[in-house]
Formats: C-alpha cells, sequence, structure tokens
C-alpha cells in the first residue's frame, strides 16, 4: 500500500508511550508486526505513519506501551484510548463490556472484536454478546479504529473495531518467562518461546493466572478465577520470485474457571463492605473453554498483496449463576434488581434475609440458579487484499471478501435451591429445562476501498456489502422446532476525505452508514439497528505536544437493544426499538516527551473523551435500562467526560509509569425521574459515581536479560460501584500490588 | 346450561337427631333406635340466582335416610315469584324419617334485576366481552362490595358484645367473612382491568396470599391503638382478609413472631380480654379498609369513563384494546389463575404433587402447613368459588348469556364447549362433596387431594390446549413455559 505523501510525521505517536518502546524504534514504528507479517493484514493500521494518514480516529497500543503496565484487563488497556464507553463488571475485565461512541456496551456486542484481523468472537453473527474475550497477556498490540475508514471490517459498523495483535513469531531464537504474584492470591506464570529455522519459523506461547478473588463471600469461599493459554504459530516460508510468500499456522486453546456472578449487593450493605457478597452467589461459576485453528496464505510482491484466511474458532461455555427467586404458591416475587434496590420493603425484606443467608427459605423464598450452557462455532474463508496504481492520480486500493457462518446452541437448564443455615441445598424438584435454541448465521461479506492522491487531498470512497442469511431454531422438546429464517443485505457506503494542512498537520472527514444485524431469533419484520454518521479531526503539532482531535456525530435512525442478563434482563434476545437517538461527541489525544538528558525523559499522553446523548422522542419500553424516556433522556452507562493522563518517567534504567484516570458519573437508566408506577425502572435518576483511579508501575532493568517490575493498580484503594445491573451494586477492583520477574532470552 | 350462583351463601346442611331421647328402651333384639336424619339434596345445588320479573321453578329435591325409603321433602320460608324484590331470600327444605329424625337443607335464591342494557345474545365478539362485564364480572364486585359491608358490621356487633360474646357474634363474624372470602375467591378468577394495575395493587390491598405475615399482622394490631394511625398507608401484607382471617379465627392470642426482634413489645402478658378486644378493634379498622378497596374497584370499573366501558369498546381509537381479540385474550389470561394457582398453589403444593418450581413445605409428603385459609379451614370452599368464577366466564352466568361456551360453539367447536363443562362441573361436585377440610383431608393421608388436583388439571389442560387455539388466542406468558 503506498504511503501518502512523504512527509510522514516520523515521531508521531497516537498511542500511548514508554521509554523502553522509544528505545526500539523498530517496536515503535509498528504495532507489534515484523517484517513479513507486514503485509499479512493482522493489523487493521498498520504502522504508526499510517495512523498519520488515517482519514479517521486510529490508535494503537504497542507491545513496550502493554508492557509498561502488563494490564490482563483491557478495560485498563483501553483507559488511554479517547472514544471508548466501558461498563467495569468484575474488577478483572474477564467479560468487558466495551463501546464506542456511546454503543452499547453489554458484552461489547456492537463492536467488531478482532483478533489478527479475524473476527474473534463466539458467534459475531449469531450472538454477538462476547462472553470469550482474548487474553491480554498473548498481545503485544491493540488497535482502536472508528469512522468512515473503518468500515472495511465488518458487521457492526456503528462504532468500530478493536483488533488484539498476538505475538509475532521471532526471526531469531528468543524468548521470556516470567512470574508475577501479587495480593489476592494472584500469580501468573507466562512464556514464549520461538525460532526461525531456514525459513520454518514457530512461537510457542503460554500463560496460566489465578487468584482468589478480591470480594469475600460469608462461607470463606474463592471469588476468583484459573484462566489458561496456549499459543502456538509456525511460519513456513515459501521460497519463490515473490518478496513475500508464506503459509502459516496459528493453533490456539483457552479456558477458564471463574467463580462470576451477577449478584450484587445493596447500596447500604456496599457502604458496610463493599468487598462482600451474599450467600445466595456462592454456587455461581462460569467455566469455558475456546478452541481456535487458522491457517492463512500470504503473496506480496512490489504494489499488491494478497492474504487468504481460513479459521474455526469453537467456544463452549456453562455459567451456573443465581437467576432470581421464585415462589411456590405464587404471589409478588421481587426481580433481585428490585430486591437490591430496596431491600427493607414490607414485600421485599424476607428475600433479603434468606439472599444474604441470614434467614432460611421458606417454599415461598426459592433460589433458582440457572445452568446456562452455550456451545458455540465461528468459522470462515476471508481474502484481504491490496493493489497501488502509480500514475497521474495515484491510487491505493484495498478490497476484501469473506464467507462467514457461526452459530450458538444454547441448552439452559435451571434447578432450585432452598437457603438451609447459610448453605444451599437442592429442593426435590428436578432439574427444569430453559431456553434450548440455536442461531446460525451464513453471511457474505465484501469491501472496496479506493483511495486516490491528488495533491494534498486524499480522497477515499468505500463500500461494504453484507449479505446475512440466518436460522433460528427452538429446540426444546415437544416445542414447534421448525426453523425459522431470514436474510438481510444492507450496502453500507463511506467516504473520507483528508486534507493536508501542512506537513505536520491533516484535517479529516468522513461519512458513513452504521449497521447492526438483528440476531437469528429477531423476526424479519424487527428493524436493524442503522445510523449516519459524521466525524471530523484534526491531527498535527501544535508546538512540542502532538494533537489528534475529533468530533464526531451519530444520528441514529433506529437504535435497537437486546436483551442479556448482563444488563439485567432475563430473556436473552428479546429485541427493543429506541427509535431516533443521537450522540455526539468529542475525542482529543496529545502526547508529547521532554528530554532533560539522555538518561533522563519524561513521556506523556493526555486523552479526554466527550460524550452527549439524547433520545429524540418519549415512549415506554419494557427494556429493563429504558422503561420512561423522556425526548433528550440520555443513553445509560455513557459518562459525559472520561480522560487519562499517562506519564512515564525514565531514570537511567528505572521506568515510572503512572497513570491517571476519571471516568464521569453514569445514568443507570434511560428513565431519569419515577413516575410512581409499578413499571418504573428500580434505578431510575441513578447514576454511577464518577470514579478517578491511579495506576503506578515501576519497572526496573536488572541486568541485560533481567527485569523487575512493582505494580500498584488503583493506588488510592478508590472503590465505587461499577454498576447496580444486572442484581445489585458491585464493586471496581481495590488496591492491587504486584511484584513481577522477567527473564528474556 | 345450569343457573350459576351469583351471590354465594355458605352452604347449611344441617341433620339434627335425637329422636328417640327419653323412650323407653326396646326390648332385645330390637335393633338400636334410629338417630340419623335423612339427609337432602337440592338440585342444582344450594344457591341459585333468580332474575326479577321472571317465572321462578322451585328446585326439587331429593331425600337419602339409612333406614327409610321414598321420603320426601317440604318447603318453608320464602317465597319467590316474578314479583319479589332484589334480594336474598332463603327457602328450607326438610324431610323426617319413621323414628322422627328431622333433616333440613338451605336454598339461598339471590333475586338480581333484569339486566339494563339487555345484552343481545347472538354471537359476537363484541357481544361476548358486553355479556362478561354486564352478568359475570360488574355484578362480582358489586357483591363483593355488598359483603365487605355486611363484614364491617358483624365485626363490629362481635366487638360491642366483648368481652362475654354471650350470643356468640364471633361465629357472625366469621361467616361474614367467608361468605366475603367466597365472593372474592370469585372475582379472582377474573382479575382484568384495574384490579391488576401497579402490580395488583388493588387486588393485593383486598388478599395478599400466600405473601401475607401473621407476624406483621400481630404487630398491627398493636400499631392500631396509637394515636393518628391510618390503616390505609399500611402495606397489603399486613391487612386485608388474610389479615382478617388471623384475627377472627385463630385462638392463639400470644403473638405468631418467631424472631423476639419482630414481636410486639409487650403483647403476651397483656390479659386474653384486652388481646381479644385490641384484635377486634383492628379487625374493624381492616373491615373499613376493605370497604373502601371493595368500592374503589367497583368504581374503577362502573364510573362514566370507568373500565367496564372501556374494554366494551375494545378496538375504538385510542383504546388500551386494538381489538376485541386482545380484550377477550386479558380475560383468558386471567383465567390462568386456575392453573397457576388453583390448581398448582392451593391443591398440587399442599397436596405434594410434584410440580416443576414448587416444592412444598414437607418434602414432597401431603402438607397441612401449605394450605390456604388454614385458619377458617376454608380451603376446599375457597377452591370451588374459584371453580364457579371459571364456570361463570365460560357460561356467562346464565343459560341465555354469552359466555366462552358460545365462543367455542360460534368457531365450530361444540365439543371443546361441552368438555370444558364437563369438567369443571365433575371438579366442583367433587369438591363439594369432600367432608372434610383440606387439613383434614391431608392430615388422614387422604388420596382426595390428588384426586382434586387431577380434576382441576382436566380443566386447565383443556384451557391450554383446545381452547386457546379454536379461540385463536395466546397464552399469558407467564404460563408460555410450563412444564406439567
Amino acid at each position: 500500500m503506498k504511503n501518502y505523501n512523504k512527509t510522514v510525521f516520523a515521531t508521531y505517536i497516537i498511542g500511548s508511550l514508554s521509554f523502553s518502546a522509544l528505545a526500539d524504534e523498530n517496536t515503535l514504528s509498528s504495532a507489534a508486526t515484523d517484517d513479513a507479517e507486514s503485509v499479512e493484514r493482522l493489523s487493521i493500521i498498520g504502522d504508526q505513519s499510517n495512523v498519520t494518514n488515517f482519514a479517521g480516529v486510529a490508535n494503537i497500543l504497542t507491545q513496550a506501551q502493554l508492557e509498561a503496565f502488563q494490564f490482563d484487563n483491557i478495560e485498563k488497556v483501553l483507559a488511554v484510548i479517547p472514544g471508548v464507553n466501558l461498563r467495569e463488571e468484575d474488577g478483572f475485565g474477564l467479560r468487558p463490556n466495551i463501546g464506542f461512541r456511546g454503543v452499547t456496551t453489554e458484552r461489547s456486542r456492537k463492536i467488531n472484536i478482532l483478533e489478527d484481523g479475524v473476527l474473534i468472537g463466539p458467534a459475531p453473527y449469531s450472538a454477538p454478546a462476547a462472553y470469550y474475550f482474548p487474553s491480554m497477556s498473548l498481545m503485544t498490540g491493540v488497535e482502536v479504529v472508528k469512522g468512515a475508514a473503518g468500515t472495511q471490517y465488518g458487521p457492526f459498523t456503528v462504532a468500530g473495531s478493536l483488533n488484539l495483535i498476538t505475538r509475532p513469531i521471532p526471526e531469531d531464537f528468543s524468548g521470556a518467562l516470567s512470574i508475577d504474584v501479587g495480593d489476592f492470591g494472584y500469580t501468573k506464570l507466562h512464556a514464549h518461546l520461538g525460532d526461525n529455522i531456514d525459513g520454518f519459523a514457530y512461537l510457542f506461547e503460554a500463560t496460566t493466572s489465578q487468584t482468589d478473588g478480591f470480594r469475600e463471600l460469608p462461607n470463606d469461599d474463592d471469588t476468583g478465577f484459573e484462566k489458561n493459554h496456549l499459543m502456538f504459530k509456525a511460519r513456513y516460508d515459501l521460497d519463490d520470485q515473490f518478496d513475500e510468500h508464506f503459509v502459516k499456522l496459528k493453533l490456539g486453546y483457552s479456558d477458564e474457571v471463574s467463580n462470576e456472578t451477577y449478584t450484587g449487593i445493596t447500596d447500604a450493605d456496599f457502604a458496610m463492605n463493599s468487598m462482600q457478597r451474599y450467600a445466595v452467589s456462592q454456587n455461581d461459576l462460569m467455566e469455558w473453554d475456546h478452541q481456535q485453528v487458522q491457517i492463512s496464505h500470504t503473496i506480496g510482491q512490489g504494489n499488491f498483496d494478497l492474504t487468504t484466511k481460513l479459521y474455526r474458532h469453537e467456544f463452549a461455555r456453562v455459567w451456573d449463576k443465581v437467576d432470581g427467586f421464585l415462589a411456590s404458591q405464587g404471589g409478588f416475587v421481587p426481580s433481585l434488581l428490585q430486591l437490591s434496590s430496596d431491600p427493607d420493603s414490607d414485600t421485599n425484606q424476607r428475600f433479603y434475609f434468606v439472599a444474604t443467608g441470614q434467614v432460611d427459605s421458606t417454599i415461598q423464598e426459592l433460589i433458582k440458579l440457572g445452568r446456562n450452557a452455550r456451545s458455540y462455532y465461528s468459522q470462515g474463508l476471508q481474502v484481504d487484499g491490496a493493489y497501488a496504481f502509480d500514475g497521474e492520480i495515484d491510487v491505493d486500493l484495498l478490497y476484501g471478501i469473506r464467507l462467514h457462518s457461526d452459530e450458538i446452541k444454547r441448552d439452559h437448564t435451571a434447578q432450585n435451591y432452598f437457603m438451609r443455615s447459610g448453605a444451599l441445598e437442592e429442593t426435590v424438584q428436578p432439574r427444569t429445562l430453559g431456553t434450548t435454541n440455536r442461531e446460525s448465521a451464513t453471511a457474505v461479506s465484501a469491501y472496496l476501498r479506493p483511495t486516490f492522491y491528488s495533491g494534498n487531498w486524499q480522497i477515499t470512497p468505500g463500500i461494504r456489502i453484507e449479505s446475512i442469511a440466518s436460522e433460528y431454531q427452538n429446540r426444546l422438546p415437544n416445542a414447534d422446532q421448525s426453523v425459522r429464517d431470514k436474510d438481510t443485505t444492507v450496502v453500507l457506503p463511506s467516504f473520507s476525505v483528508l486534507y493536508q494542512m501542512a506537513d505536520n498537520a491533516v484535517a479529516y472527514a468522513g461519512v458513513h452508514r452504521g449497521f447492526i444485524p438483528t440476531t437469528p431469533f429477531q423476526a424479519d419484520t424487527t428493524d436493524y439497528e442503522e445510523s449516519i454518521n459524521f466525524e471530523l479531526g484534526y491531527r498535527g503539532n501544535v508546538g512540542p505536544v502532538d494533537a489528534d482531535v475529533a468530533l464526531f456525530y451519530t444520528d441514529y435512525q433506529n437504535l435497537v437493544e437486546s436483551c442479556s442478563i448482563s444488563s439485567g434482563c432475563e430473556q436473552n434476545d428479546l429485541s427493543f426499538s429506541g427509535g431516533k437517538v443521537v450522540v455526539y461527541g468529542l475525542e482529543s489525544t496529545f502526547t508529547g516527551e521532554y528530554t532533560f538528558d539522555k538518561n533522563i525523559a519524561l513521556n506523556y499522553q493526555l486523552s479526554y473523551t466527550y460524550n452527549d446523548s439524547e433520545f429524540q422522542s418519549e415512549f415506554f419500553s419494557p427494556f429493563n435500562q429504558w422503561s420512561y424516556v423522556s425526548e433528550g433522556s440520555p443513553l445509560p452507562y455513557l459518562a459525559n467526560h472520561r480522560g487519562a493522563l499517562n506519564l512515564a518517567l525514565r531514570i537511567h534504567n528505572v521506568t515510572f509509569n503512572t497513570l491517571i484516570s476519571h471516568v464521569g458519573a453514569m445514568p443507570e437508566s434511560a428513565q431519569l425521574v419515577p413516575t410512581g408506577r409499578a413499571d418504573d425502572n428500580p434505578l431510575a435518576g441513578i447514576e454511577t459515581e464518577a470514579l478517578t483511579t491511579v495506576d503506578i508501575a515501576i519497572n526496573y532493568d536488572l541486568a541485560e536479560a533481567w527485569q523487575l517490575s512493582l505494580k500498584v493498580d488503583n493506588l488510592l484503594d478508590q472503590v465505587q460501584i461499577v454498576s447496580r445491573r444486572p442484581y445489585g451494586a458491585r464493586p471496581t477492583m481495590p488496591r492491587f500490588v504486584q511484584l513481577g520477574a522477567k527473564y528474556s532470552f | 346450561m345450569k343457573k350459576l350462583l351469583l351471590s354465594t351463601t355458605i352452604l347449611t346442611l344441617t341433620a339434627c337427631g335425637g329422636g328417640g331421647s327419653g323412650s323407653t328402651p326396646p326390648p332385645a333384639p330390637t335393633p338400636p333406635p334410629d338417630t340419623t336424619a335423612p339427609t337432602i339434596t337440592i338440585s342444582g345445588g344450594n344457591e341459585v340466582q333468580h332474575t326479577q320479573g321472571t317465572a321462578f321453578t322451585l328446585p326439587s329435591a331429593t331425600v337419602s335416610d339409612n333406614v327409610d325409603s321414598g321420603l320426601t321433602a317440604t318447603t318453608s320460608g320464602a317465597t319467590i315469584d316474578n314479583t319479589t324484590a332484589v334480594g336474598t331470600y332463603t327457602i328450607t327444605y326438610s324431610s323426617s324419617d319413621a323414628a322422627g329424625n328431622e333433616g333440613t337443607a338451605t336454598l339461598t335464591v339471590t333475586v338480581v334485576a333484569a339486566t339494563t342494557p339487555p345484552v343481545a345474545a347472538t354471537f359476537s365478539q363484541e357481544n361476548l366481552i358486553a355479556s362478561l362485564v354486564d352478568n359475570v364480572m360488574v355484578p362480582a364486585k358489586t357483591d363483593f362490595a355488598n359483603k365487605t359491608t355486611a363484614l364491617k358490621s358483624a365485626i363490629d356487633t362481635y366487638c360491642a358484645a366483648l368481652p362475654t360474646d354471650a350470643n356468640n357474634s364471633l361465629a357472625a363474624a366469621q361467616s361474614a367473612w367467608k361468605e366475603a372470602m367466597l365472593s372474592w375467591q370469585f372475582i379472582r378468577m377474573m382479575q382484568v382491568g384495574p384490579v391488576t394495575d401497579n402490580n395488583f395493587a388493588l387486588g393485593n390491598r383486598v388478599y395478599n396470599w400466600p405473601n401475607n405475615s401473621t407476624c406483621a399482622v400481630d404487630n398491627e394490631v398493636v400499631n392500631a391503638e396509637a394515636q393518628g394511625y391510618d390503616i390505609a398507608t399500611r402495606t397489603d401484607s399486613r391487612k386485608g382478609l388474610a389479615a382478617l382471617e388471623y384475627t377472627l379465627f385463630n385462638t392463639e392470642l400470644d403473638h405468631s413472631c418467631t424472631l423476639a426482634s419482630a414481636a410486639p413489645s409487650g403483647w403476651n402478658a397483656r390479659a386474653d380480654d384486652d388481646r381479644k378486644s385490641a384484635r377486634c378493634g383492628y379487625s374493624s379498622l381492616a373491615a373499613d379498609d376493605l370497604i373502601t378497596t371493595a368500592n374503589n374497584l367497583l368504581n374503577a370499573w362502573t364510573s362514566a369513563g370507568g373500565f367496564a366501558e372501556i374494554i366494551k369498546a375494545a378496538g375504538s381509537s385510542g383504546n388500551p384494546y386494538a381489538d376485541t381479540l386482545e380484550a377477550i385474550n386479558a380475560i383468558t389470561d386471567a383465567m390462568f389463575y386456575l392453573t397457576e394457582t388453583t390448581k398448582d398453589a392451593k391443591v398440587g403444593v399442599p397436596a405434594g404433587v410434584t410440580l416443576a418450581n414448587a416444592p412444598n413445605s414437607c418434602g414432597g409428603n401431603p402438607c397441612p402447613e401449605d394450605v390456604e385459609s388454614k385458619f377458617a379451614q376454608h380451603s376446599i370452599e375457597n377452591v370451588i368459588a374459584n371453580l364457579r368464577g371459571f364456570r361463570a366466564l365460560l357460561t356467562g352466568n346464565a343459560d341465555d348469556n354469552l359466555g366462552f361456551e358460545d365462543f367455542l360453539q360460534d368457531v365450530g367447536d361444540a365439543q371443546t364447549a361441552a368438555d370444558m363443562i364437563t369438567t369443571i362441573d365433575a371438579a366442583i361436585t367433587h369438591a363439594e362433596g369432600l367432608n372434610d377440610s383440606l387439613t383434614g383431608l391431608l392430615n388422614n393421608a387422604s388420596d382426595e387431594p390428588v384426586t382434586m388436583f387431577n380434576n382441576i388439571k382436566g380443566s386447565t389442560d383443556l384451557l391450554k390446549g383446545q381452547f386457546i387455539q379454536s379461540l385463536g388466542l395466546s397464552l399469558p406468558t407467564t404460563s408460555a413455559g410450563d412444564n406439567d
């Protein structure tokens, strides 16, 4: 692909920074891709110089930047990226909720999550809620692309894409071994080893981590997790007349067992001990495993390259968790959210006593534990290529086509329990069947993005086509098991333009059509989500500061949300239309460095995001995050202000990294004022509190091969309610001290 | 079609014995004296509704006796004809056997005004809704309002008679409670409209079983003695028919709280008469609250622009029901009370029938602890009233009224219409024939509770199956995942 204009801002840094990064020019200038792999479209953006000429907001975090803090939690990693909205959940980032530009965060269902340029969600078309998320321990690069320039990735084009890049295969024999220990019984072992032997190169990587967890059960059981990840990559260079020509294999295996729950606590209990968990959640347990196989072929010569990838991912999970209460003889039973919102009322108090294990259940306070077993696959064949035409007007052409299919099978069951002396005891009733269904989708998608270069102008008209055939089947015994199918085809145009204002300054603008498909369960009469998205940005040097500032405006013709338990909603996949909504805001990043002498230097990055949103009509929706919505009501869980300051001070061979991040208060419901009706939102008018967190990491390069690190997440031990959904208040992670040693060779 | 009872009165079959008392003992081997009175069975049951201005036919009766045969019954009491005024009348059937034992049975006749405006008997969905509103649902609410007034009056008489209560006014108050309860249990099958608003706020205020709390009532009895106490502001678990059952029927005067911290302070140390008086005083307040709620409910239906008008105008512009079928579906949704509550909660759970999601308190064994109305021993009567409410919706409360059986016939499914009447009548007949309370039956390990369950299941299976299918209606969401 051709670089626009030769005046590349060689020192321009969009992402965060660290001194080890600055010390290594190779690492800095690429998002952790090696020479051979740079053509292979693992990366969306490529290297930093491409960011400079990117007609949209693109951010890269390099390997060195990721290693400064070694966050396992993607939510922490993304703190410095502007335009990201998050709803934290378990404190570890096990199942993150990520959105960009105000799209719903729930299980990151509205962004494209990619690993090495391939969709990595369990079933992105059939069930986009990303209950599987790759391990950050294995990643050496992170990219976030939003706006018109990012629409070569789909199917979700309202917001953008998050691409995670795994460690490249080394060109020489090399590896590393590290151990970390920390609070809450945390340990992590991590090793990787690779070599290139006469054109056959490989990488083996493994990591295992575990913790007892920071939340506290009355019976002192663990509330943590154990996770394992294995990855093997091999590349074989085909020795022929092309510049680049190789085949590659990637195999991955991951698993997790976590004592994770959706159940939170009341605000009053949170004020007394924010770390407590109720006895009712003691049996909650998530178990999953994930396998992936990817085979690719890449060919590149002069002005063209072409990569073909064949991939299959399988994911299976079982989550046992409290769904709520039942009563043998009926009558009012509060939901867990109603219970945690109002534990002292006449109707709710007895349930509260049972949930906390203080009182035994009667048959009117049965506890229902759902066992939501799901199995997924996602597979496909994708071809991505580039071709550069040189002429009077230079043209870079990006094109691609993908044939993809995925499926989710749900086999939910439930068992009821009594609370007896603080422990859960099964009732005599047999396990019952719950949602038992299958959703699947086959999609053909293609994109074409020519960029025309003329003088100081760079113009990119783009088009993406998504054609989706999907099926839904209720698999419950004795139910109507006939398959319901539908087809959706959309054409998604985009247009972006970049103007070189000066050697060190560009302005850009873009417009594109946003689309989020409906899941197969939805009737074909259900409107999909669509929007028109605008952005306008400036990127350039202001004195010693590199600045990137963009305005965005998302005009939804139809905002669609759907049910999931994480959002506090019981019936999977039911969808709700919110009609017209606008979301707008500002995304900005400022970076720079000061070198005092050759042994002392300071780098900084400041990012700030402003978001605002307005529903355009007044309505009632049974979607539990909305309820009674007024014209002008905001989207739930979108903070107006979000910012982070990242400082890296290097003194000789010690680097002090500091990350100060702030997220403003977030409404927990679109309904702001209770109406007094029974179907009022239990969280109407309630917000999560603003939170400022300070993280530090001190890395000491002891000798050539050894590095020691001391890391403190949440130094000031600021704990706030991350959210009261789905079932009560849950805390942010408290102060977490971690020591690490790493040996590299 | 049989006439169905609008106004329900406690069934009073009495057999007065003692005919041989004082006579000279017969010489052996003469059989022992016959002391058993004849039993009188009135055809069509012990209650009947009669429309004013129409001819009245006295129901026939059969008499059975352990010794004599061919006995007949004579009647005394009220005379009903086409001029009889609106009201409730009693006719007593009597019969004596050769030994002089007299058996009696009481027929209660409720004379109601002819419905105005008359509902057209030709079937249409509009006419069905109008018939159910005018012939079943509104009269039921009127009846309940009247019963709450009678209850209040009986309670006040009892309170005035304390501490001696020489004339056993308590029994009359208990009887008035039973009347009100039966009326409510009849209504319970047709909870549509205002009663469902705000999570059944009105309904729960009347009767909050099974989420009532006797300990809360114990506290409320004491709270009510304070200056400025306003029962209207108190929560549902402390008042209504369930609280009144406890204060009127429970003979244990000590409080029922298991946690000392939750108990009303000093209560158990108070004198018995003082405690009876306090409970009666609270009962009177609770009856007042019930009158208010009953009339609020009635007004919500019958006032100008009320729910009766709204549901009858289903499908008109701005109406909450997009069409008549949607309104009809709201009524059938309410009929699923028979499945979830009458069958499962009231009978299945105490009987120990294995139900998905519904264990009982006795590990699946027969469980008197889980019986409804266990202080009044009124559970079976409650169930019968539910069944009658269900039947009233099928028939429209009278032969010539429109009910769901007419809808079924209109869509060509006369078989289901007939089957539904047959099964509900079988369930009613069986339950009426039981000679013990549900608690008694469970304690005696009788299999009658399971039979009751299965009888009702006959009706609910038809309801969930052919009924809904033939009429093109949908199941209520709460019933869609039912695994039974």
